[in-house]
């Protein structure tokens, strides 16, 4: 595995032809990266929607004789580009943008008897360092409530089979300064993850678990500043079903489902619920990697 | 794998995530809450006494240190009593003492009941002593000692139903400040929130009894109106699951008839949906509750509910007139204006009273300050997310109205609010601790009229 992933070079660190019959050949999905046996790329505007990679000495085919490697297969992607989600180790520089939504059924007794719900905007970013490292940066928000993470993360390829150890801290920020309100909530928070993928070929499939971590958290109403009661560093955590289909225009569209347990104060921080059980949620996600 | 069945995969399998995700979301994955009061398996040593009578209950009222047992109820404790009820509330995990008192056979006071920390699932059993044989003696001859350093109650506690086992010890260390009829811990919705362990559901006759022995002495109560026009206890406009149990349980209160919603729908803990009639009765009759909030929901509830209000107060008037002073009561009844809509219905409904010769009920306007004053309200219900506004306080005040912030659970802020604001009362989930810091570091607020 780390031979093949080590002839796989990313896209993004071959310039572009100049020029716009250049730029109309432009994104690498409608190019072939051919490498070498001495790792040099060349890139070579062909009318297929793949990509053909020479494997390195010690594969299975001869360096003379190139692989074809489709955009759409899990494997390529996770070592080129990285998914979002799916554990991956994209190559230095390689970078994923990730846009999406999620939904938070949350139980009505948390919220007071509240029953409207609101959907989140969310956004991940994935960063290639190599040798399996990625740095990575998360961003959910529906105004009211927004969570800024930054952390690194490491994976491994165990062939269909992968994981991936993601450590992230960051803000949770709540605001709200209308409705009858004029309330503030401030609180570092970190998130160890552990993610575990399987590669169907053109579907990366991933179990990521999560561990939501928060504290101290501040509050304030009006000019009042205080803390909560009943505050603990462990507000919670997930277990996440992702599928992030690859595409042949190196995209991926994702989805995903799965359950949030948490404090009732991390899933609606706005009513300040003081209550310190656990509270289990279903979460709902669906977006579009760039 | 090939494109074809990567696609024939990737659709099954997209298929299948799909539908348990739309399960996943329209399954409702609400938390129940559980709860479990103790009890004496053998009925305890209180079946053997005779009961102290109230008068002799107020005798047990005061600010305690604790000797013993600091890890279940912190380093003090305020003890109020109700009727039959002393009640040790405290500021640990907003943790109270629920006791029945008793002379024995052999001229013991015992004090016998539970614990618990209602936002946990976690109770016991408790069983004190008073320690002093002297002052043991004088309750058991029928005298009503007053409180004095003298009082020292001893015994102890346990865990679940186990038998008590760890020491509590606790002595009287000074008077209460001023409470009744001064400052109002409000009991939100009742007592307890939905997601507490307190064994009672919100808006229920249960509730409001809970929060006589746990610390409140006024109660806020959500109104909404039934199809048939009855107006009844409950907060939400649908009938969730996160506060209602029945295969049959569902649509709106409002679509429901009273008769309907009896037959159908049950409470978390099996009780049925009060009539606001029924609350204000057993409010009365059956706790020392002073103060009642009608939290009113919706307009068409206005007018039906300020009706009760009047037959309530005017019955209590009666009963204070009456030659018979054993059932002179004050409550406070107050026809809570939550929005612009139920203010119109409040003009109309006052408008309709006044017609028939009635003198409608007093009013709290919640939201705009000013409007209090205007609207010849006698109460200011701000929320407490905007701050203490502590000028709009003051202003109210100055105006001959009271202020009851709503609705502070949380203990810092609690304390900010009771010592920068000096309201009249707030409303929480947590009568125990307000109580308690009430007492520990408020000022008993100015009467109405009355400037700091």
């Amino acid at each position: 595995m780390g031979k093949a992933v080590s002839c796989i070079l990313s896209l993004a660190s071959v310039s572009p032809p100049q020029g716009d019959a250049g730029l109309a050949q432009w994104p690498p999905s409608i190019a072939t990266l051919t490498l070498t046996a001495d790792d040099s790329a060349q890139l070579q505007p062909v009318p297929t929607l793949s990509v053909q990679a020479a494997a390195v000495a010690g594969s299975a085919n001869p360096p003379d004789e190139p692989k074809t490697e489709r955009l759409s297969s899990v494997s390529t992607q996770a070592h080129r580009r990285g998914f979002a989600y799916y554990p991956s180790a994209p190559t230095p520089g390689a970078f994923r943008l990730a846009i999406g939504a999620y939904y938070d059924a949350i139980d009505p007794a948390v919220m007071y008897g509240m029953n409207f719900r609101l959907p989140q905007f969310s956004m991940d970013a994935r960063w290639g360092l190599g040798d399996g490292w990625s740095l990575k940066g998360h961003l959910n928000t529906m105004f009211v409530t927004n969570e800024l993470l930054f952390g690194g993360s490491y994976a491994q390829h165990l062939g269909r089979w992968s994981w991936e150890a993601t450590l992230s801290a960051g803000i949770f920020v709540g605001k709200l300064g209308q409705f009858g309100f004029d309330a503030l909530l401030l609180s570092p928070e970190y998130r160890p993850e552990v993610a575990l993928g399987y590669d169907m070929g053109g579907i990366a499939l991933s179990f990521r678990g999560s561990l939501l971590l928060m504290g101290p958290e501040r509050v304030k109403v009006g000019e009042v500043w205080g803390g909560l009661d009943n505050s603990s560093l462990f507000v919670g955590h997930s277990e996440m079903v992702y599928v992030e289909n690859t595409t042949d225009d190196d995209s991926i569209w994702y989805f995903g489902a799965g359950v949030m347990t948490t404090r009732a104060y991390y899933a609606l921080w706005v009513l300040f619920p003081d209550s310190p059980s656990l509270y289990t949620y279903p979460r709902l996600v669906a977006g579009y990697e760039f | 794998m090939n494109s074809e069945s990567h696609s024939f995969g990737g659709n099954v399998l997209c298929r299948l995530l799909a539908c348990a995700a739309l399960a996943a979301a329209t399954t409702s994955c609400e938390a129940s809450p559980e709860s479990h009061v103790p009890m004496f398996g053998d009925g305890g040593m209180l079946r053997l006494g005779t009961p102290l009578t109230r008068e002799q209950l107020y005798s047990f009222e005061g600010m305690f240190d604790l000797s013993q047992g600091s890890d279940l109820l912190g380093s003090d404790a305020s003890v109020r009593t109700s009727n039959g009820t002393v009640s040790i509330l405290t500021d640990k995990d907003a943790g109270y003492v629920v006791l029945g008192a008793a002379c024995l056979p052999d001229q013991r006071v015992v004090l016998e009941g539970y614990w618990q920390y209602p936002t946990r699932v976690k109770a016991g059993l408790v069983r004190l002593f008073v320690d002093s044989p002297d002052l043991a003696l004088s309750l058991c001859n029928g005298e009503v000692p007053l409180p004095s350093t003298e009082l020292q109650l001893s015994g102890s506690y346990g865990k679940g139903d186990q038998y008590p086992t760890e020491p509590l010890t606790l002595a009287w260390a000074r008077d209460l400040k001023p409470w009744r009829g001064r400052f109002f811990t409000t009991a939100h919705h009742g007592a307890c929130e939905p997601t507490d362990h307190c064994g009672v559901s919100q808006n229920t006759l249960e509730s409001m009894r809970l929060a006589d022995r746990i610390g409140s002495n006024a109660v806020e109560i959500d109104v909404r109106s039934t199809r048939d026009g009855i107006p009844v206890l409950f907060h939400d406009p649908g009938l969730s699951s996160a506060l209602v149990e029945g295969l049959f349980c569902n649509g709106k209160i409002a679509e429901l008839s009273l008769a309907e919603l009896r037959a159908n729908c049950t409470l978390t803990y099996g009780e049925t949906i009060p009539t606001v009639g029924q609350a204000l009765t057993s409010i009365i009759n059956e706790t020392e509750i002073e103060g009642v909030y009608l939290d009113m929901k919706v307009p068409e509830a206005v007018l039906p509910t300020a009706r009760l209000a009047i037959s309530a107060l005017a019955d209590l008037q009666a009963r204070n007139e009456n030659d018979d002073v054993t059932d002179d009561r004050t409550v406070g009844i107050v026809v809570a204006i939550t929005t612009d809509e139920v203010l119109t219905a409040w003009h109309a409904a006052k408008a309709t009273l006044e017609a028939e010769g009635l003198t409608p009920p007093p009013c709290l306007l919640e939201y705009d300050p000013n409007l209090v004053v205007s609207e010849d309200c006698v109460a200011w219900g701000p929320t407490w997310t905007q701050g203490p506004q502590v000028a709009n306080v003051n202003k109210v005040r100055a105006a001959g109205a009271i202020t009851v912030f709503w609705t502070i659970n949380q203990s810092d802020f609690l304390n900010e609010f009771l010592t920068r604001a000096h309201p009249n009362g707030i409303i929480t989930a947590r009568s125990a601790l307000l109580f308690h810091r009430y007492q520990k570091i408020g000022t008993p607020p100015p009467l109405p009229g009355e400037t700091e």
